[in-house]
């Protein structure tokens, strides 16, 4: 927290030394550590450092795949990151265990300081010190003798500017020789100190409450297909870890149609400039359809749920037929990307192709051109010359035995290879509508068409909103609290024997505060200009 | 779309380079500023217009005398500023030319980075050239508005030194022609989030070059070297630098805690997820935590004077990090620098 | 009554308040194409069996669709019979495993007058009849590639998985619902009490 340091003295001895205390007291010490402003610091600084290693690691959540690569390429030190947790970073125990600490610190000091805070704003200033003087900003005026100014009048002055100048006031000594009035204001910087505080916890609680409630999937779409949502709909699916399958809003959507442009500037030749997915949405089974466009930056919105465009590539149309004859799988298969050219990875698998199945690995390029030694490369994101150039395979596709596999994967250890770059049959290249017969009679492949498709991330997360309140407050608190000053001045009068009055004032911040001094001269100006000008008006009715 | 003016985009190069010319010679001018006051002697009459002086005296028929309580132990004879940052009379006809050069190399610089805007029909802050090229202006005017509340004209060398290398580095490390966004960076939040993080990042200079002297100055005291030796001689005392410092971290962490409320309100609209740790968004919350744990520092016994100024020269290392190598080497959701 | 929701998710639910607080924060990121490369390409079950007593089963399950052929089929098709609803396509691999299954139980009880029907998610219709040639699979699926019948049946007792079979009761209501392969023996005993049930109609 950003305020007072705690009164000197009193931490530093319990700092060193450890007292003789029974468990209850050990307890008591401990906590009083765990609330200390230097222990809060420490934490924060630690998770700083601790946040650091999730940028220079590979992280499980974002990118699984790169993750086990890692371990794969770093057989020596990949297991051991992999103890410590760092693929894992942010959910690692060492990282949480840092945050709940400094999360319980930061409790520990806020209902103290809440409590304080709310006593204080009942209370009233604080009594005028004895010694002045002893404060950072002093000063004294001496009201020459014959005007009519009193201590008492004096002191009502004051406290009249001070709380014109938003001071909370409060006259003592009344009645003496020596009256005084004390007055504080800016309260309000500890009150946005602990709004901002309080605000973080709320943004801890709004994440856990998403993290629970909340889920995400993903799911391509081809051009002409749709999505229910529903959960056998994704391609993959993260429900939080109290997810109900109730919080499924029944919406559905149709891809009629996916336009992207790329830029044809000579300097900036081929960067895309447009995204723009053409849908027909459905609340619900019995609302009307609509139609909306969806784009980056752009999620369409079923009550709570946003449905994101996140990616998008080609679905090359194929056909295969199997070594008897029959179709064995017709229909757009979707290809991954690998560059900015779309240049793209290729699995094409047809397990029920007889007598054998059939699996095809290769690239799909959208603008084929051949380099001088005949390798073909993408020359172009747009497709003005589509081309697949495939390696095919014979037998066991790894589907029969249960194990879900990817998609987008085919592990071709076991399986007999028919084409490729080596083999005498060579490899397949495809252009737009043709046919390649497989060796041996196995079979064929066609290239039918193209289509796009979009990945999109469809996303509910009930503790967004809150997340968006409690930052919001939090940023108020704290500018509220890096701007506001909390200052206390104090004023006293009192009647010299020559019969000039004497006042003298202090002023003390709490808190950072640089413009003191400042203060001190605008109140000192207001009183004197206030007391000159009631001075002359005397004089003018009292010649 | 409307496509890219290629003859702005060839002006707006154009005003870059008068701007950094411009800028040498602002610069040589501070460093000439620098090395004069080391020499120069004060004269002892004339100490500077003290608050008290000014506002206290005897008025009609209220005399009037104010004191501030902090000791004044350390008006040297020979120092030519005190710890309000007041300094005294004192002739700097080579400063003068650094800020009146400098004001004119951020009029050029301005014009620079506002035709490529107008080239491109967007925000000049869609990539690395323009980050680099936008940020170098708001360092220099931040730099500039500061010296309306404070003569902090000690800081010119150091301030143009810096925006002539990020002018440098924006035209060689990272050329760029003028195009229009990807369709990531399509969005108003483009406007919001990254001018916000680039003001920030120009307090944050500000506050570095601040801490730096800071240290650099209470060193020498420690040495027991007079305050008045060397090239520092023109640095203010070490309470004053580390002062205004807190006072500009203040803001820069306000705005910096915006940079990330607002990055996060983007991320959730381009990616669905507000917070998923990417890269950057480590490193911003990193900054964000370092510049926090200052604010604290400085409230906090043991941690103010030199351990806060530490932490706030990690900080800017870490701004500078995220920006420069975060940006160009690490793989993640951010990778739209234009490279 | 038997009750059997061995679900991994709730079990799950019973996680610290500071797990909960981990997943929150430990958010995936979702470049679509790097995490579909990574992970599996559905939701798979886990072979997890919940049966509905009389008392607790919902209302007839109504919905039509498109079978592959082009007829349509209603609700009104399975009025008075035992029905098995199998949601799957050609490249799922657990689907692959229980079709075999399936297609003998379809050939046990077609005599008795349950009917099978699959409700294809992901297929054309080419690839779809590769599939049932392959496992020699007699009963007709609807085209679902769109979801309408998922997104239909989500207001009875969802499929949460792929595979997913659902047994409806003479009076057309969820009786069973099996996520991930279905065991035959189990679905087997199922359908057998189900058949066991008088008929709505008759005293």
């Amino acid at each position: 927290m950003t305020t007072t340091k705690p009164p000197s003295g009193k931490t530093s001895l319990e700092d060193v030394a450890l007292p003789r205390l029974g468990p209850a007291g050990m307890l008591r010490w401990a906590w009083r550590q765990l609330t200390s402003m230097k222990t809060a610091l420490q934490l924060l600084l630690l998770l700083a450092v601790a946040a650091v290693p999730g940028s220079l690691f590979p992280q499980r959540p974002a990118n699984p795949a790169v993750v086990t690569q890692y371990i794969q390429d770093n057989p020596g030190t990949g297991p051991w990151l992999d103890r410590f947790q760092l693929f894992d970073v942010y959910s690692s125990v060492w990282f949480s265990a840092i945050y709940l600490l400094l999360f319980i610190s930061l409790i520990g000091c806020v209902i103290p300081r809440a409590v304080q805070h709310w006593k204080a704003l009942r209370s009233q200033p604080p009594r005028t010190p004895r010694r002045l003087s002893r404060l950072p900003e002093y000063g004294t005026m001496t009201v020459a003798a014959g005007t009519a100014l009193t201590p008492d009048r004096a002191i009502e002055d004051a406290a009249r500017i001070l709380r014109q100048r938003g001071y909370r006031v409060q006259l003592g000594d009344t009645g003496t020789d020596l009256p005084s009035v004390a007055a504080e204001r800016g309260y309000l910087k500890e009150a946005g100190n602990l709004v901002f505080h309080t605000a973080m916890i709320g943004v801890l609680v709004s994440i856990a409450v998403g993290g629970m409630f909340g889920y995400r999937g993903q799911k391509l779409i081809i051009e002409g297909e749709g999505f229910t949502n529903a959960e056998p709909g994704y391609d993959s699916f993260f429900p939080g870890t109290s997810f109900n399958p109730g919080a499924l809003v029944p919406f559905s959507l149709t891809l009629n149609n996916f336009d992207v442009t790329f830029d044809r500037n000579p300097a900036s030749y081929g960067n895309p400039i447009d995204f723009t997915a053409d849908m027909t949405v459905q609340d619900s089974p019995s609302d009307a359809p609509r139609q909306e466009t969806l784009r980056v930056n752009e999620p369409i919105g079923f009550g709570g749920t946003n449905v994101y465009l996140i990616g998008n590539g080609y679905a090359p149309e194929i056909t295969v037929r199997d070594g008897e004859g029959n179709i064995a799988l017709q229909g757009p298969v979707a290809s991954l990307p690998t560059d900015a050219t779309y240049n793209s990875t290729i699995v094409i698998k047809a397990p029920d192709a007889r007598p054998d199945q059939l699996g095809f690995v290769g690239f799909f390029l959208p603008t084929a051109m051949v380099d001088e030694n005949g390798v073909a490369f993408g020359s172009d994101p747009d497709p003005y010359n589509p081309q697949l150039n495939l390696n095919s395979y014979t037998g066991d596709l790894g589907l029969d035995d249960g194990n879900p596999v990817s998609v987008y994967q085919l592990d071709t250890t076991e399986l007999t290879q028919l084409n490729g770059r080596d083999l005498p049959d060579g490899g397949i290249v495809l252009g737009a509508y043709q046919t390649y017969e497989l060796p041996d009679g196995k079979g064929s492949i066609t290239f039918e068409g193209l289509k796009r498709y979009v990945a999109l991330d469809i996303v509910y997360d009930p503790g967004k909103a809150g997340a968006l309140v409690f930052t919001t407050l939090a940023l108020l608190g704290l500018i509220i609290t890096l701007t506001t000053a909390r200052r206390r001045v104090w004023i006293r009068a009192g009647q010299h024997e020559d019969g000039r009055t004497m006042i003298e004032y202090g002023l003390l911040a709490r808190g950072e505060d640089h413009s003191l001094a400042k203060e001190a001269i605008r109140i000192g100006s207001a009183l004197t200009a206030h007391w000159n000008k009631a001075n002359d008006q005397n004089r003018q009715a009292t010649p | 779309m409307t496509p890219v003016n290629e003859t702005l985009g060839q002006y707006s190069e154009l005003f870059m380079l008068l701007a950094a010319l411009t800028y040498t010679v602002s610069f040589i001018a501070f460093a000439a500023d620098l090395v004069r006051a080391r020499k120069v002697t004060t004269a002892p009459a004339e100490p500077a217009q003290e608050p008290e002086l000014a506002a206290a005296g005897t008025m009609g028929t209220v005399q009037w005398t104010h004191g501030s309580g902090a000791g004044k132990a350390n008006d040297h004879k020979d120092a030519v500023v005190d710890d309000s940052m007041g300094y005294k009379a004192l002739r700097r006809p080579a400063a003068r030319i650094g800020v009146a050069v400098g004001i004119l190399g951020l009029v050029v610089h301005a014009a620079g980075v506002v035709t490529r805007g107008m080239a491109a029909h967007r925000v000049p802050w869609g990539n690395m050239y323009e980050f680099t090229t936008t940020g170098a202006m708001l360092v220099m005017a931040v730099f500039l508005t500061a010296l309306l509340f404070r003569d902090l004209r000690f800081l010119g060398t150091f301030i143009t030194g810096l925006v002539l290398v990020m002018l440098m580095a924006g035209a060689i490390a990272f050329p760029t022609p003028v195009a229009q966004l990807i369709p990531a960076l399509q969005s108003y939040w483009l406007i919001i989030h990254v001018s916000v993080a680039v003001l920030s990042a120009a307090i944050f200079t500000l506050t570095f070059a601040l801490s730096v002297l800071q240290l650099a100055k209470t060193r020498q005291e420690k040495r027991g070297k007079p305050r008045t030796a060397g090239l520092l001689r023109l640095v203010p005392s070490p309470v004053s630098l580390e002062q205004l410092a807190y006072r500009l971290n203040a803001i820069g962490f306000i705005l910096w805690t915006f940079t990330l409320m607002a990055g996060a309100i983007w991320a959730e609209a381009a990616w669905g997820r507000y917070w998923g740790w990417d890269t950057k968004e480590v490193w911003t919350f990193v900054i964000w935590v370092v510049y926090a744990g200052y604010l604290h520092a400085r409230a906090t016994r043991g941690w103010d004077g030199t351990r806060a100024a530490w932490l706030s020269i990690i900080g800017y290392l870490c701004v500078i990090f995220n920006f420069a190598v975060v940006n160009v080497y690490f793989p993640g959701l951010h990778s739209y620098s234009g490279l | 009554m038997k009750l059997s929701l061995l679900n991994r998710r709730q079990a799950a639910a019973a996680a610290v308040f500071a797990s909960l607080l981990l997943s929150g924060c430990a958010a995936e990121d979702p470049l679509a194409e790097k995490v579909n490369a990574g992970t599996n390409s559905y939701v798979a079950g886990d072979g997890s069996v919940a049966e509905y007593a009389e008392g607790i089963r919902g209302e007839t399950v109504r919905f039509s669709g498109q079978l592959f052929d082009g007829t349509t089929v209603t609700d009104d098709d399975w009025a008075g019979k035992v029905t098995v609803l199998n949601v799957w396509y050609a490249a799922c691999a657990p689907c692959r495993v229980e079709a075999p299954d399936l297609s003998a139980l379809h050939a046990d009880f077609e005599p008795q007058g349950v009917q099978f029907y699959g409700i294809n998610t992901r297929d054309e219709a080419a690839t779809a009849s590769a599939f049932e040639r392959s496992f020699g699979i007699e009963y007709p699926s609807f085209k679902d590639k769109n979801g309408q019948i998922l997104l239909a049946l989500t207001d009875y007792v969802p499929p949460q998985a792929v595979p997913t079979t659902l047994v409806l009761d003479k009076e057309g209501r969820v009786a069973a619902r099996i996520l991930g392969i279905a065991d035959k023996s189990t679905l087997e005993a199922i359908i057998e009490d189900a058949l066991a049930a008088p008929d709505p109609g008759k005293p």
